[in-house]
């Protein structure tokens, strides 16, 4: 039978709606899973485990730092078991907003990941799937490798990303590599220390002090930029980055060119630092004039941020 | 200095010797074909598809267990197994093989200082042939994720001679009760330290509240260098006697629990030295050694050396 709704109660409907859409109600992390058999056959094994704050650390057994340094909220964990005892497990991580989900989607991106139409963004992997989607990663693994789920992965990060409204806009900071002539990839979106060492060690403490950062490959080259309070906090940083890159074993041959400096590392790569406002480029694997033309693109789209 | 020998030659120089060597292996319990090096190697790493038997071949390379673990020793092990997916645990068969070693040598109490599920075990395709040993292996059963501190199981420290940052901690007491000290780690990526191998593992013997003290007490949130410090200074407590790390299988990312990409390289390396194997383990994962501050402060802390080359390393290809 079908129900009549009054004109209020579509308004309501409408207007919650729309406050998800736009992210001013906050989804309840428990109503993101599926429930028992939403995906036919397979239904929850045990309790619906939920963290937050600092008792991430209760939840992840040694790589809560990443998480937290990006800004993590809470965090789901449950398990689905099927009739043959095969096993998916669900995890949703809200993160503080949707640059820090962005972020760490990218940071777990690798280049083994494919691109799966799920979510704003998903790359899927031999036995898991992680998605990003508004301030939301979630990501689902195959406990059982020996069987290939890949379909139910995809079906079960399809069913929690529909029940997210809003999309998440990516960080305007990875607009900067949008550069004429250069194709980049591998972006990764940082927010501190711990991400940047991952992508490239310039040596403890060098590169700090930034709010957030991003960092692509540009073939064997990698662009970096990472972004300061305000140009006092960044010249001060850059001169911090200066003086550790030269007390620095690996790296020598410093040449200090304009407000920039190059050097070379240990292994024959060429570094190119330039503070710009409150940015500083540093580009991994040119020479200064190779540099040149893109700092100068990379200049003019840090203007328009 | 490093030697590799791969199987032909090894068969070749055992030949000189008159030893007894069948396709390359060796027959466990009889004569070792690898007493060639025996008592020689500072590392012994072992290459080869066959990880129970490889770990045996390692420590024969070393020495043999005996020369760690005493007639009627006391044994602590130190197995990172709590993790799920491939490449993110020790592979059971070396933690198997290192049982069996120990209740060979003639080990009195042999307790693993962590809890180790059946599930880990049962993960072994050895496991039917010597699950009969596994009752032989007492647990620490409090020692469990994310453990909590009881006056039975754990000890307190209020202060650590000679640690630049660690204030205070609260460790498994069968650790420092052990007359032998076995750390089985594997070595593989971890987000903040980037190689998780022998010294992090050490984070293995103590409480939760301990652990998240070396991530946040520093007064800077997720300070690396804080984190690294606190590893090296836990290892003041008590020196690891025998260390076998794991490099058969890991993830190089998304560590330590992945799930991440995964490098095959079916080694295993063996020795007493922490910092040392952890410097192996991170050329392994793809770094430069000193890139990791907790390899970098080892050193420092007298621990061991970063620098590898200068020990006597003996890899074997079988």
């Amino acid at each position: 039978m079908m129900k009549i709704y009054s004109g209020r109660e579509i308004i309501i409907v409408f207007v919650f709606s729309s406050l998800l859409a736009i992210g001013q109600i906050q989804e309840d992390i428990k109503e993101l899973l599926p429930e028992n058999h939403e995906l036919p056959g397979w239904e929850i094994r045990d309790s619906i485990e939920i963290y937050t704050g600092d008792n991430l650390f209760n939840f992840i057994n040694g790589g809560a730092d990443i998480f937290l340094e990006y800004g993590f909220e809470e965090a789901i964990k449950c398990d689905f078991i099927n009739s043959i005892s095969k096993q998916i497990r669900c995890e949703i991580y809200r993160m503080s907003d949707d640059s820090a989900a962005f972020g760490i989607f990218t940071f777990n991106s690798s280049v083994k990941g494919m691109p799966a139409d799920v979510g704003t963004k998903a790359l899927l992997y031999d036995h898991y799937i992680e998605v990003w989607k508004d301030v939301f990663f979630l990501r689902c693994i195959s406990e059982n490798q020996d069987i290939d789920f890949t379909d139910t992965l995809i079906l079960f990060a399809d069913l929690i990303g529909k029940k997210i409204a809003a999309q998440g806009k990516m960080p305007a900071l990875t607009g900067v590599f949008n550069l004429e002539g250069f194709s980049v990839e591998k972006i990764k979106y940082l927010r501190g220390s711990i991400a940047l060492n991952n992508a490239f060690n310039f040596g403890h403490g060098t590169m700090a002090g930034f709010r957030e950062g991003i960092t692509a490959n540009l073939g064997e080259k990698m662009l970096f930029t990472f972004v300061y309070k305000d140009d006092f906090k960044c010249r001060e940083w850059f001169a911090s980055a200066k003086g550790k890159m030269q007390m620095n074993q690996k790296f020598f041959d410093l040449s200090t060119i304009g407000a920039g400096f190059s050097l070379k590392s240990k292994s024959g790569e060429s570094f190119c630092f330039k503070p710009y406002k409150r940015f500083i480029i540093v580009i991994k694997g040119m020479t200064w004039e190779e540099a040149m033309p893109v700092i100068a693109q990379l200049e003019i789209n840090l203007d328009k941020l | 200095m490093t030697k590799k020998v791969t199987r032909r030659e090894f068969l070749i120089d055992s030949g000189k010797i008159g030893a007894s060597v069948v396709a390359g292996s060796i027959a466990i319990g009889g004569l070792s074909s690898f007493s060639l090096f025996e008592g020689t190697a500072d590392i012994a790493i072992v290459k080869g598809s066959n990880y129970f038997e490889n770990t045996i071949k390692a420590i024969e390379v070393l020495g043999g267990m005996g020369k760690f673990v005493p007639t009627g020793a006391k044994v602590g092990l130190l197995i990172n197994s709590d993790f799920e997916l491939t490449g993110t645990y020790v592979n059971p068969d070396i933690s198997l093989a290192v049982v069996k070693m120990c209740i060979d040598a003639g080990a009195s109490e042999i307790c693993s200082l962590q809890v180790i599920r059946d599930e880990y075990w049962k993960r072994s395709a050895l496991y039917d042939q010597y699950k009969g040993l596994l009752s032989s292996v007492k647990q620490v059963d409090k020692n469990v994720f994310p453990s909590e501190f009881n006056e039975q199981d754990f000890v307190k420290f209020d202060k650590i001679e000679g640690a630049k940052s660690l204030k205070n901690t609260e460790v498994v007491k069968k650790w420092l009760e052990c007359d032998v000290f076995i750390n089985i780690p594997i070595g593989k990526h971890h987000a903040t330290t980037i190689l998780t191998g022998a010294l992090k593992n050490i984070m293995g013997v103590s409480t939760r509240k301990a652990n998240v003290g070396f991530h946040l007490d520093s007064g800077v949130r997720n300070d690396p260098d804080y984190l690294a410090q606190c590893i090296v200074d836990q290892h003041l407590l008590r020196k690891t006697d025998l260390c076998i790390a794991d490099a058969t299988e890991f993830i190089i990312n998304k560590g330590p629990e992945g799930p991440g990409d995964l490098v095959k390289l079916n080694k295993i390396v063996a020795g007493t030295d922490c910092v040392a194997i952890d410097a192996i383990c991170t050329e392994f994962l793809g770094y430069d050694p000193g890139e990791i501050l907790s390899t970098v402060k080892g050193q420092e802390a007298g621990l061991g050396t970063m620098n590898y080359k200068k020990l006597n390393v003996i890899e074997i290809i079988v």
